[in-house]
C-alpha cells in the first residue's frame, strides 16, 4: 500500500506532492502552504500514515487553532479521515477525535496514554493545558493533560497568523522540551503562509544552524493542475467608485448599497460585503433588506444559536448577499463570487480576499471602499489605526489582481509586536499546581492569547416580579451574546433612564454564587469583563436577525428554549466509589496489572516501569488508615445488608456512598500512602532518587498532594500544640500491616510528618530535586503521573480480572 | 560538617537579613551544593563541609555576582548621560567571575541597539522595554527582573522591596551595584582589591575593619539619605561596606514576584509577592481608599521567615514562592486572610518566627524598613477561630460590603477596628488579643443592628459564632462569666413545647432566633430595649422590665443554660467589674450560639457570700425575680410559688429601694415564706444596680444559699 493510495482512500483525491512529502519525510517545523490546498488533510493523513508505519510516531496529534469555528471544521475533517482509515488499523485501534473548546471539552482521551488520538482544540484550551493550568477542567487533572500533551504528541498549529502569543509560547515549549527532556518525543509543526518569522525565534528556540526545516510547495506542486488553478485563481480588484467612508453609518450605507445591489445582480452567486464595524454592517444590512430578502448578517455580537442560523445562508446555493464584519475573516470555509470590503489593515484584507473564489472555480471580483482618512477626528477608520489603513491603501493602489499568486508578490511585513515570552523559570513554577496563600493561581492568560477578553455576555430571560427567582436555570453557551464592556454599561445606563414603556425592570442581574441569588447590576457596581448577565426579555437591546444593537426596550427579545444538557461528567475517569466492596489487596493488584500493561504498551525504560509498578503497589496503602476504614465501615455499622463480606480485610472501596460523620475533614489517603512508602524505602535502603520518584507518583495520584504538603486552614487538628498535621494525617498516626501484590507483607507504619517541614531530606527538597534533575524534569514527571492515574482509573473501572477471579475461587 | 556562625548576618536590619539569604544562595549555587542554613541566636548559621577560610577565599576569588542590570532605568549606565564606567568595565571584563554579568550586559546592549539605541527611556515604551528584557535577557538575569517588576495585563507593577523597578528616582540600584563590584574587584582580572578581604570579614562575621575609611562616605546613600527611616535601617557604618550593598541586593533576588489571578475569573491579574502584607491605607474615609492606587502611599509590611532547621537554598526559595500573596487590590480584605494563611504556612514548614518590617511604599529604597515585633507561629489555634468556615464566609461577605458607596460610616469604622484587631491577633497570639477580636465582633454586629435595613439590602445576615472553642480560649474574668450567663438566659414564651425562645440578643437588635438560625426581623421593635445612650445598669433594668412585661402578657418562663457564681455577682454589686467591658462582652457573648455557650468559662469555687451592704436587698429581689418555684423551696418550705410581681423590680430600678424591699417582703410572706428582714434603707444608685444584678442567672445552689441566708431555713432536710 502506497501513501497516494492511502490518501486517496481517505480523501477521495490523490495527494498533492507536498502532502506526499509530508508523510514520507520527518515532520518539518514550518508547513508553509497557501490556504485552500488541503493542509488539514495533509497533516491528519500523514499522521495517520505514520501511526500505521512508524512505532515511534507520536500517539497524539494536538491540532491547535485560534477559533472555535475552525475547531469545528477541522474536527469534522479529522473524524471523516479517521473513519475512512478504520480498516487499516487493528481492531479498535483507530484513532479517536476529541474536541476541546470553551463550553465543550472532551476529556475521554485523558485515561488512555497508550491510545492514538487527535485532539482538536482552541489555543485557549490546548495551550493552557500545556502550561499545566488547563481552562475549563478540574485543577486536579491539570498534570494529566500536561503530561500527555508534552510527551508522545505532535502539535500542529494552524492559522498561526491569528494566534498571537500562542506562537511564541508554543515555540518556547518546544525549546524547553528539548532542554528539559521528555519521555516520549514531542514535536511542533507551525502552519501558516504568513507567519512572522521572529515569532518562532525565542530565547530557548533559536534558529538552528541548519536553519528551520520548512516544507513549502515545490515545482512539482506548482505544476500540479489543481494547485495551479487555485494559486492562479483570478480575483480582480479595484476601488469602488463614488464611495468614501465617513464614519456615519447611515450615510455610508446609503453611499454603497446600490453599487452592492448592482454588482450582485450582475454577477449572482454569493456576494460578501465586509464592514469594519458591527454598527456599519447593521446599517448596511437594514438598507439592503429593503431591497432583497435573500440577505443575512453575520458578526460576533450574536447569540450562537442565532449566528448559526444566519450563517446557514453562506452554505446555501443561489444568489444571496451576506453582510459581515471581520468575524468572517478567518474560518468559515466559503467561496464568494463577489467581495465588497471596507478599507482595512493589510493582513485583514488578505484574509477577506481568501473568502473569494477559493477553489479557482471562476473569476472573483473585489471592490474596496475607500475611507476618508484625511479628516481629523473622523470615525471612518474605526476600529483600526489610521496608519494601518494608509499602509493598506498604499498597497492597494496599483493592485489589479488579488489572487494568491499576486498577493505573494506584495512586499508587506507585519510590524513586530512584543509579546510576553514564557521562560524556563515560569514553566518550572507552573509545574507546581498549588495556589498561592490567598488561593490565587499564576496567571497564564498572557501566554495563551493576545487580547484580553473585555466582553460581557448577556442572556435574556422572562420572569415575574422585580428580580429573577434564584431557581432560574443557569445560562447555556447558545444563548449568550458577547458585548464589549463599554457598550454593555452604556446600554445599562440608557436602560435605567429609559422613559419608553415606563415601569418594568430596568437593569441586568448578576448571579451571586455566595448568596445563591441574583442581584441587580447597579450604577456604582457596573458590569465587569467576563461577567454573565441576565437581562429581562423586555429590556431589548438585541434582535435575532441583526444581533446586538444596544437600543433599550426596543422589542421583546425572544427567549431561547434551553434544554438542560447533562454536562459531560468531568470526573468520568475518576469513578467515585465502585459498586461493590473491594479489598485493598485486590485493588492494588488491579492497578499493578493495568500499570504493567500500560508501561509495556508505552515501551517505557525499565527504571520508569519499575517506579510506576512500585507506585501502583503502594498508591492506596494509606487506605489502611483507620480514618479511611472507618469512613467505609461506620456508616453501615447498623445495616447488616450493607456489611462487607469479611471483617478481617482492609477495604479499598465500599458498596455504599453513605457519609460517616465525625471523621477528620480533608483526609487524603494518598499522603498516608506516600509516608508509608518513605518509611519502607528508608528501612529497605532503596535508592533515594527511586524512593522520591515513587513517593511523588503515589502522593500525586489524585492531583491533590504534589510538590508540597500543606495543611488546610480549617481541617481538624490534633490537640497537642506541637503535633504536625496535614490533610487529615497526623504525625504519629499508625497504619496496620498490609499485604501488597509483590512486596508482600509490609508495615505497620508510623506516619512521620516532619518531612513537611524545611530541612534536609524534606518532602519539598526531594520533589524539587526530581523537578530539577536532568534525568527527570517536569515533562517526564508529567507523563509518569498521567500513566499511574490512568492505570488507577482503569483498575477501578474493571476490578478483579479473570486471573484474580480464579485465584479467589 | 562544621557550623559556621555568620555574626554579620542578622534578622535586623533588613539589609542584613537579605545578606543572609544571599550568602546561602551564592554558596549553595557556586561553591557547596550541600550547604544548609538556619537561624540561631539571631544570626545565620551555615552547615557546610567548608571552613570559614575556604568560604572567605571563595567569595574573594571565585564568587560570580548575579547579573543585576536595569536597562529600563535612566542612570542605569546604558544611556548617554549616565555614569557608565562600571557598565563598560564589566562588559569588557575577561574575568571568569564576571562572565554572567558580561553576557547579560552584552545582551542588554544588543537589545537596546535593536531598538535604535534610544537616548533615554521613554515613559510610553517603558513597559515594552521591560517586556523585551524579560523575553530576551539570559536566564541568570530573570531572578533580578522578577524581583524588580511584574508585567501584567494592566502594565508593569513594582513589588515593594526595590522601589520602582530597581530605582527610586534619585538612586539606581543596578548601576550602584556594579560600582560597588568594581570597588571590590579589579574588573579586568577579577581579583580582589587590597581592602576587600577585610571588608568581607566585616560583612560576614562582623569583625571590625579599618578599611572603611578609604571609601568616601555618601556614595552609598541615596541622594539625601535623611528622613525618618534612615536611622532605623542601615546604620551608617554598615552602609560603608560595599559587600553589604552587593549582598543585600543579591538577597533581594529571593523575592521573586509573579502575576496571579483567581482561577476562571476575568479580573485583571495582580502582583503576587512573598510574605508581603499591606495594611489598610490610612484615611479610610471614602470608598476610594479601598481601591488600588499606585500614587497612594500605603503602609506595607514584610514578614520575613526565620527557620531553625538546616535548609538548602532551593527549598528555601520554594518556600518564598509558597509565601506569595497578592499585594494591592482590596488590601485590607486580604490582610486578615493573609495573616492567618502565613501563620499556617509557618507551622507547616517549621518557620519558627517571622521578623516584621514596616515600610512606606513608594518611598524608594525599602531597605530603610523599620523592624517591628517578631511573630511566633507556634500556636495559631486562636487565629484559627477566625478562619473557621462559617465565620470566614460571613467575614468575607461583610468585608466585601465595607467598600460600598452607601455603607454607613459606623459600619466602616467597626469593620476597620475588626481588621486591625485580627491582624494584631495574628501578630501576637494571646488570649487578650483574642478578647479584643471578640469585642470588636460584637461592635460590628451592634453597628449592623443599627443599620438594619442597609444590612438586609446588603444581604448580611446577623453574625453568629458557633465555634465551641471561643470560650475555651478567651481569658476568664468576672465580666466574661457574667456576660456568658446573661447571654445564655432566655425567655421561653408560651408553653414549654411550642413556646418561642427569646434569648438575650433579641433584645439587643431586631433579630429572631429559630433553632440554629438567626435572622433579621421586622417584629415588635419594642423588644429591642438596649440603647447605647443609656448605661449598662439602665439597659439591664430595661431588659428586666421588658421581660417581665412579656412574661405577664404571654405567660412563659425565664430559663438559662448556664449561671454565675455569687462571687461574680458580688463583684458586680460592689462595682468591682468594668461596666464598659461587661457591656461589650454582653454584646459579643450574645453572638455565641447555644452550642457555643454550652461550655462556660471556668470560675473559681464558691468561697464567700454576698457583700454585706447589698446582700439582704439583693437576696430579697433575686428570690422574687429568680426564685419562682425553686424545687427546694416548693418542697421544703412553701407550697406556693412566688408569683412574679413586676412592681418590685420597677421600684428598685427607679432607685426606690425601700419601697421595693417592702413589696418584696410582702410578696415573700404572701408565699408563706418568712424572711428575717424587716425594713431596709438602700441608696438609690445601689438600688438600681441591685435591680440590674437580679438579671444575672444564678445556679440553684447559689439560690439555695441565698434562701437559707435570708430565710434562716435549712433546706437540706
Amino acid at each position: 500500500m502506497s501513501y497516494p493510495n492511502f490518501f486517496e482512500t481517505l480523501t477521495g483525491n490523490a495527494p498533492f506532492p507536498y502532502q506526499e512529502r509530508l508523510a514520507s519525510e520527518p515532520w518539518p517545523e514550518l508547513l508553509d502552504v497557501p490556504t485552500g490546498l488541503g493542509k488539514t488533510a495533509a497533516i491528519v493523513g500523514a499522521w495517520l500514515w505514520k501511526r500505521l508505519h512508524d512505532d515511534n510516531a507520536p500517539r497524539r496529534l494536538a491540532y491547535c487553532l485560534p477559533m472555535r469555528v475552525l475547531v469545528e471544521q477541522t474536527a469534522e475533517v479529522a473524524r471523516e479521515l479517521c473513519a475512512r482509515s478504520e480498516r487499516y488499523f487493528e481492531h479498535g485501534a483507530v484513532p479517536s477525535v476529541h474536541v476541546l473548546m470553551g463550553g465543550d471539552v472532551d476529556e475521554a482521551w485523558e485515561g488512555a496514554p497508550d491510545a492514538s488520538a487527535i485532539l482538536v482544540g482552541t489555543q485557549d484550551m490546548l495551550i493552557s493545558r500545556a502550561l499545566n493550568r488547563g481552562y475549563g477542567m478540574s485543577r486536579f487533572k491539570w498534570p494529566v493533560h500536561f503530561g500527555l500533551l508534552h510527551n508522545d504528541c505532535l502539535w500542529a498549529l494552524d492559522e498561526t497568523q491569528l494566534m498571537g502569543v500562542a506562537v511564541e509560547t508554543s515555540a518556547q515549549l518546544e525549546g524547553l522540551r528539548r532542554r528539559l527532556g521528555t519521555l516520549k518525543p514531542a514535536k511542533t509543526v507551525w502552519m501558516s503562509a504568513t507567519l512572522a518569522a521572529g515569532q518562532l525565534e525565542t530565547v530557548d528556540h533559536p534558529i538552528p544552524d541548519s536553519g528551520r526545516q520548512r516544507l513549502t510547495l515545490s515545482d512539482s506542486d506548482r505544476t500540479n493542475e489543481v494547485v495551479r488553478s487555485r494559486l492562479s485563481a483570478r480575483k480582480t480588484i479595484a476601488r469602488l467608485e463614488g464611495a468614501r467612508l465617513t464614519g456615519h453609518d447611515k450615510t455610508d450605507a446609503e453611499q454603497v448599497f446600490d453599487s452592492v445591489l448592482d454588482l450582485h445582480n450582475e454577477r449572482g452567486g454569493l456576494t460578501l460585503v465586509v464592514a469594519n464595524t458591527v454598527a456599519r454592517a447593521q446599517a448596511l444590512f437594514d438598507r439592503l433588506a429593503h431591497e432583497t430578502d435573500r440577505i443575512s448578517l453575520v458578526h460576533s455580537r450574536f447569540r450562537p444559536v442565532d449566528r448559526l442560523a444566519a450563517e446557514q445562508s453562506l452554505f446555501e446555493t443561489g444568489d444571496r448577499i451576506v453582510v459581515a464584519t471581520q468575524a468572517i475573516e478567518a474560518g468559515v470555509d466559503i467561496s464568494a463570487r463577489t467581495l465588497i470590503t471596507d478599507l482595512a489593515p493589510w493582513p485583514s484584507l488578505v484574509q477577506r480576499f481568501g473568502r473569494l473564489n477559493r477553489y479557482g472555480e471562476r473569476e472573483g471580483l473585489i471592490r474596496w471602499i475607500d475611507a476618508d482618512l484625511e479628516k481629523k477626528n473622523s470615525k471612518s477608520s474605526l476600529p483600526y489605526d489610521t496608519a494601518d489603513l494608509e499602509t493598506a491603501r498604499h498597497l492597494l493602489r496599483d493592485l489589479q489582481d488579488a489572487g494568491p499568486g499576486s498577493l505573494a508578490q506584495i512586499p508587506y511585513s507585519p510590524p513586530a509586536v512584543v509579546r510576553p515570552v514564557l521562560r524556563r523559570r515560569d514553566l518550572l513554577d507552573l509545574f507546581d499546581t498549588s495556589s498561592d496563600l490567598l488561593g490565587e493561581d499564576l496567571d497564564v492568560s498572557r501566554w495563551v492569547r493576545d487580547e484580553r477578553d473585555t466582553d460581557v455576555q448577556f442572556y435574556w430571560r422572562s420572569f415575574e416580579g422585580s428580580e429573577p427567582p434564584s431557581g432560574i436555570e443557569r445560562p447555556q453557551r447558545t444563548e449568550l451574546c458577547r458585548v464589549s464592556i463599554g457598550a454593555a454599561n452604556g446600554f445599562l445606563n440608557r436602560l435605567r433612564s429609559s422613559k419608553k414603556k415606563p415601569g418594568g425592570v430596568k437593569t441586568a442581574f448578576r448571579w451571586n454564587a455566595l448568596e445563591g441569588a441574583y442581584e441587580p447590576v447597579r450604577r456604582e457596581q457596573p458590569a465587569r469583563p467576563g461577567e454573565l448577565l441576565l437581562l429581562p426579555v423586555e429590556s431589548g437591546g438585541y434582535d435575532p436577525e441583526r444581533g446586538w444593537h444596544g437600543q433599550p426596550k426596543s422589542v421583546r427579545v425572544p427567549e431561547i428554549q434551553t434544554q438542560q444538557i447533562v454536562s459531560r461528567e468531568s470526573y468520568a475517569w475518576e469513578p467515585q466509589t465502585a459498586g461493590a466492596w473491594l479489598s485493598l489487596e485486590e485493588h492494588l493488584r488491579d492497578v499493578v496489572r493495568e500499570t504493567v500493561s500500560l508501561t509495556e504498551a508505552l515501551g517505557l525504560v525499565p527504571e520508569h516501569s519499575e517506579a510506576l509498578r512500585r507506585a501502583a503497589q503502594w498508591h492506596d496503602v494509606g487506605k489502611a488508615h483507620d480514618q479511611f476504614q472507618r469512613r467505609l465501615l461506620e456508616p453501615v455499622a447498623d445495616r447488616p445488608n450493607l456489611q462487607p463480606p469479611s471483617t478481617e480485610e482492609l477495604w479499598a472501596k465500599s458498596s455504599h456512598r453513605r457519609q460517616a460523620p465525625g471523621l477528620r475533614r480533608y483526609f487524603r489517603h494518598e499522603l498516608a500512602s506516600a509516608l508509608a512508602w518513605l518509611e519502607h524505602a528508608d528501612e529497605n535502603d532503596i535508592a533515594a532518587d527511586l524512593a522520591s520518584l515513587v513517593a511523588f507518583l503515589i502522593a500525586g495520584h489524585h492531583g491533590k498532594v504534589r510538590l508540597s504538603i500543606r495543611s488546610v486552614p480549617d481541617e481538624d487538628r490534633p490537640s497537642g500544640k506541637e503535633r504536625l498535621f496535614a490533610r487529615g494525617v497526623w504525625h504519629g498516626d499508625r497504619l496496620p500491616e498490609c499485604e501488597l501484590p509483590e512486596d508482600g507483607k509490609v508495615g505497620p507504619f508510623t506516619m512521620d510528618l516532619s518531612v513537611m517541614q524545611l530541612g534536609r531530606g524534606s518532602w519539598l527538597s526531594r520533589m524539587l530535586e526530581l523537578r530539577d534533575s536532568a534525568q527527570i524534569g517536569p515533562f517526564r514527571l508529567g507523563l509518569l503521573e498521567a500513566t499511574l492515574r490512568a492505570a488507577d482509573w482503569r483498575g477501578s473501572a474493571s476490578p478483579g480480572t479473570a486471573a484474580s477471579a480464579t485465584e479467589r475461587s | 560538617m562544621s557550623d559556621l556562625r555568620l555574626t554579620g548576618c542578622q534578622p535586623q536590619p533588613l539589609a542584613h537579613y537579605l545578606k543572609a539569604l544571599a550568602v546561602l544562595r551564592i554558596v549553595s549555587e557556586q561553591f557547596d551544593a550541600e550547604v544548609a542554613g538556619y537561624w540561631q541566636d539571631d544570626c545565620l548559621h551555615l552547615r557546610t563541609r567548608k571552613t570559614r577560610t575556604e568560604i572567605e577565599a571563595f567569595f574573594l576569588e571565585h564568587f560570580a555576582p548575579s547579573p543585576i542590570i536595569s536597562p529600563w532605568n535612566g542612570g542605569s549606565g546604558f544611556y548617554e548621560k549616565d555614569r557608565k564606567e562600571a557598565v563598560e568595565a564589566l562588559a569588557d571584563s575577561k574575568a571568569a567571575r564576571f562572565a554572567p554579568y558580561r553576557l547579560a550586559l552584552r545582551a542588554a546592549i544588543r537589545l537596546l541597539k535593536d531598538l535604535g539605541s534610544p537616548q533615554q527611556v521613554d515613559k510610553k515604551t517603558k513597559d515594552e522595554l521591560l517586556e523585551r528584557c524579560r523575553n530576551r535577557l539570559p536566564d541568570e538575569t530573570l531572578s533580578w527582573l522578577d524581583a524588580a517588576f511584574v508585567l501584567t495585563e494592566d502594565g508593569s507593577k513594582y513589588p515593594p522591596l526595590l522601589g520602582s523597578g530597581g530605582n527610586d528616582g534619585r538612586f539606581e540600584f543596578s548601576n550602584n551595584h556594579m560600582h560597588r563590584l568594581v570597588e571590590l574587584f579589579d574588573p579586568q582580572t577579577g581579583s580582589a582589591r587590597t581592602a576587600t578581604a577585610a571588608l568581607l570579614s566585616q560583612a560576614l562575621f562582623d569583625e571590625p575593619s579599618h578599611s572603611l575609611a578609604k571609601i568616601p562616605a555618601g556614595q552609598f546613600l541615596p541622594g539625601n539619605a535623611g528622613g525618618p527611616n534612615s536611622s532605623a535601617g542601615f546604620d551608617s557604618s554598615a552602609l560603608l561596606n560595599p559587600w553589604d550593598f552587593v549582598l543585600s541586593l543579591e538577597g533581594a533576588l529571593t523575592f521573586a514576584s509573579a502575576g496571579v489571578k483567581r482561577l476562571g475569573s476575568a479580573a485583571s491579574a495582580g502582583l503576587s509577592y512573598p510574605f508581603a502584607v499591606r495594611s489598610s491605607p490610612s484615611g479610610f474615609g471614602s470608598a476610594a481608599d479601598w481601591r488600588e492606587s499606585d500614587s497612594a502611599r500605603s503602609r506595607g509590611e514584610l514578614w520575613l521567615p526565620l527557620w531553625t532547621r538546616p535548609t538548602g537554598y532551593a527549598e528555601l526559595a520554594k518556600v518564598f514562592s509558597e509565601g506569595r500573596a497578592r499585594v494591592g487590590a482590596r488590601p485590607a480584605n486580604d490582610a486578615i486572610d493573609f495573616a492567618v494563611a502565613v501563620a499556617s504556612l509557618g507551622v507547616d514548614r517549621g518557620l519558627s518566627e517571622f521578623q516584621r518590617y514596616g515600610f512606606e511604599e513608594r518611598n524608594g529604597l525599602s531597605y530603610f524598613a523599620t523592624p517591628l515585633t517578631r511573630i511566633t507561629t507556634g500556636a495559631s489555634a486562636r487565629a484559627q477561630l477566625l478562619a473557621a468556615p462559617a465565620l470566614d464566609s460571613w467575614l468575607s461577605g461583610f468585608r466585601r460590603r465595607l467598600s460600598g458607596k452607601n455603607t454607613p460610616a459606623s459600619i466602616r469604622r467597626a469593620g476597620r477596628r475588626l481588621e486591625r484587631s485580627v491582624i494584631a491577633l495574628c501578630q501576637r497570639d494571646s488570649s487578650q488579643q483574642l478578647l479584643d477580636c471578640f469585642r470588636t465582633l460584637g461592635q460590628c454586629q451592634t453597628a449592623l443592628g443599627r443599620a438594619q435595613s442597609w444590612a438586609e439590602d446588603a444581604r448580611i445576615e446577623p453574625l453568629q459564632l458557633t465555634d465551641e472553642r471561643w470560650l475555651e480560649h478567651l481569658p476568664s474574668s468576672s465580666e466574661l462569666r457574667i456576660a456568658v450567663a446573661l447571654a445564655s438566659s432566655y425567655l421561653r414564651l408560651g408553653s414549654r413545647d411550642t413556646g418561642r425562645r427569646m434569648p438575650l440578643r433579641t433584645h439587643l437588635h431586631q433579630v429572631e432566633v429559630r433553632g440554629r438560625s438567626v435572622r433579621w426581623t421586622a417584629d415588635d421593635p419594642r423588644n429591642v430595649v438596649w440603647s447605647e445612650a443609656s448605661g449598662l445598669v439602665a439597659n439591664l433594668n430595661r431588659l428586666a422590665a421588658r421581660r417581665n412585661l412579656l412574661e405577664k402578657r404571654h405567660g412563659g418562663l425565664l430559663e438559662t443554660t448556664s449561671s454565675c457564681s455569687l462571687e461574680d455577682v458580688s463583684a458586680f454589686l460592689d462595682d468591682r467589674t468594668d461596666d464598659h467591658l461587661l457591656e461589650q462582652l454582653i454584646h459579643s457573648c450574645a453572638l455565641l450560639s447555644s452550642a457555643a455557650l454550652r461550655k462556660p468559662p471556668n470560675s473559681k469555687a464558691q468561697t464567700s457570700g454576698l457583700p454585706v451592704e447589698a446582700g439582704g436587698f439583693f437576696s430579697l429581689l433575686v428570690l422574687c425575680a429568680q426564685g419562682r418555684t425553686p424545687a427546694f423551696l416548693a418542697t421544703r418550705v412553701s407550697e406556693q410559688e412566688i408569683a412574679l410581681e413586676p412592681a418590685i423590680h420597677r421600684l428598685a430600678s427607679a432607685g426606690n429601694g425601700s419601697a421595693a424591699a417592702d413589696r418584696a417582703l410582702r410578696r415573700l410572706r404572701g408565699s408563706s415564706l418568712a424572711p428575717l428582714l424587716r425594713r431596709l434603707h438602700v441608696e438609690p444608685g445601689l438600688a438600681e444596680r441591685t435591680a440590674a444584678a437580679t438579671l444575672i442567672p444564678l445556679s440553684p445552689a447559689s439560690l439555695r444559699l441565698i434562701a437559707e441566708d435570708l430565710l434562716r431555713i435549712d433546706t437540706d432536710n
